[in-house]
């Protein structure tokens, strides 16, 4: 389970689910930026990496994985430039091809030969923050559990789809734990869809990280979430203790009251299963297979 | 014309692309100069931009006389890499993954005059068969040992030195040399000397060895491009 092969004919499926209420206009991290401000340049620095994986640096892009992004706010709705409610999740193709902008800065890079260039470094911008309403947690893996059953029907040897809700408080439109189990019960051939999910917390004080029992939780709402949460696969959870995590058997992949960089850091191990090689394959670095 | 390999008595390459990949997708390099004695194969890296062009850059260079590894002309092989692949019309995710820069394996081996020297950086291995001893087998010398993570030549990182492998000696009439790709060089480790036999009995003709490549597969041969270069002296 968790093994099959990713590429172009068995893509992957990545689904972000974004908490866009109105708390996430918080400030987060010490650099000024709000909690949505910092998860949409997380987002969009996430999609040009992927975008990056599957292009070989000419015109091309390799249709590896596919991807969708929901944000939930004041309505639940597809927010990927270019997706609707009829066409939630896009090839990474058409994502790389058709940012909603591209921002450019200035910046000098080594020419490979002991000197350096200025180049124009672009920022391709999928995603902008929005923060307006309530949390509508259970509506939001209710349209995920849509999305990804009707993928795995339509990719049934692929590598499950990589479910990745991320919020800052609890659901106001109920439960979501009915809703969480409907989404992590649609399968592939290769094993159950995956929900990790993420907390994130302006005070980033008493993280928690890929625990595995509920035991220690501060609170109803940490165990619930620590519920829903999808146990690692075991190459994830190689990951994530090569990056330092303390990560038992059983351990969920769920981060409680998480800081910026541990978010960026999950996102990375959540989303490594994701690319053009397979789970082993570790984005940082050059591989020949 | 005389050769410095006048006494080699066959060589012969071949390659085969990842499985339901195009020819024009693979990013492994060959290049002989029977004249000079000189092979080299190289295995550009999948996730790094535009390593066909980089892999082919290295190994023609080496066939041409040249030391791609040698800090001068390693500096102008990086030019001319970034002036073949660079358009300022690009997209930006080409123009962005170019910037990230490109990376392969490298094996050059020169034949003459009864030694032979040769050099290598990452999982691109040589294998010297002798009197049906395997003489000389690098960089890598055991199956165990392969990673997805070998040393690299890349346009954009320095060469660290120790990421250099080099070796040589005598070698005999009769005497089998082999540079593998890391797929089948790890294969070729679980039998050493008759894993180096059965693969130079392949490279008679191009279906033959895709015919050995796909039967591999089926039998824990990794799914990658896959280059052999053989010289029998």
């Amino acid at each position: 389970m968790y093994a099959a092969e990713i590429n172009r004919k068995q893509p992957a499926l990545l689904l972000l689910l974004l908490d866009q209420s109105y708390s996430m206009s918080e400030r987060w991290g010490d650099n000024g930026k709000s909690k949505a401000e910092m998860l949409a340049l997380t987002v969009n620095r996430l999609l040009t990496d992927a975008v990056l994986q599957c292009s070989k640096g000419d015109d091309r892009i390799h249709d590896y994985f596919e991807v969708g992004v929901i944000g939930y706010g004041a309505d639940v709705q597809p927010i990927l430039h270019g997706t609707d409610s009829s066409r939630p999740v896009l090839p990474i193709s058409e994502i790389g091809r058709n940012p909603r902008r591209v921002d450019r800065v200035k910046r000098k890079v080594s020419d490979g030969a002991g000197g350096l260039v200025e180049v124009d470094l672009s920022l391709p911008v999928w995603v902008d923050p929005v923060t307006n309403g309530p949390t509508p947690m259970a509506q939001a893996l209710e349209a995920a559990t849509v999305i990804v059953a009707d993928w795995c029907a339509r990719h049934p040897a692929s590598f499950p789809p990589i479910v990745i809700n991320v919020t800052d408080g609890a659901s106001t439109d109920g439960d979501p734990s009915e809703a969480a189990r409907a989404v992590r019960s649609a399968r592939t051939d290769d094993g159950d869809v995956l929900l990790f999910n993420l907390h994130l917390s302006a005070l980033a004080s008493n993280e928690i990280a890929f625990p595995s029992t509920v035991e220690g939780l501060q609170d109803q709402y940490a165990a619930q979430l620590f519920a829903m949460s999808s146990a690692l696969p075991s190459v994830m959870a190689e990951a994530a203790s090569a990056c330092g995590y303390a990560v038992r058997t059983g351990a969920r992949g769920f981060l409680y009251n998480a800081g910026t960089s541990t978010v960026i850091e999950f996102l990375d191990i959540g989303t490594r299963a994701v690319t053009p090689t397979g789970l082993k394959e570790l984005t940082a670095a050059n591989s020949t297979t | 014309m005389t050769s410095a390999i006048d006494r080699l008595s066959r060589v012969t390459c071949r390659t085969v692309p990842k499985r339901d990949r195009r020819p024009d997708e693979n990013e492994d390099s060959v290049a002989v100069d029977l004249v000079s004695g000189r092979f080299a194969v190289s295995d550009g890296a999948s996730t790094a931009a535009r390593s066909a062009v980089w892999s082919a850059l290295l190994v023609d260079a080496f066939a041409g006389g040249e030391d791609p590894l040698a800090p001068d002309v390693l500096d102008g092989l990086r030019r001319e890499w970034w002036s073949k692949v660079f358009d300022p019309g690009l997209p930006w995710f080409a123009v962005e993954k170019l910037q990230r820069g490109s990376a392969a394996t490298f094996v050059g081996l020169r034949i003459g005059g009864g030694a032979y020297q040769v050099t290598a950086v990452g999982d691109t291995c040589l294998f010297h068969v002798s009197d049906d001893e395997l003489v000389l087998v690098g960089p890598v010398d055991d199956h165990r040992d392969f990673s997805r993570y070998p040393d690299l030549v890349s346009t954009h990182q320095p060469l660290a030195p120790a990421a250099v492998w080099s070796g040589g000696g005598a070698y005999r009439a009769g005497d089998v040399f082999l540079i593998a790709t890391d797929a089948v060089a790890k294969h070729v480790l679980r039998e050493r000397v008759p894993g180096v036999l059965r693969v130079c009995e392949t490279v008679g003709g191009d279906l033959e060895f895709v015919r050995f490549v796909a039967s591999g597969r089926q039998s824990g041969l990794d799914n990658d491009d896959t280059t052999v270069c053989v010289v029998h002296t």
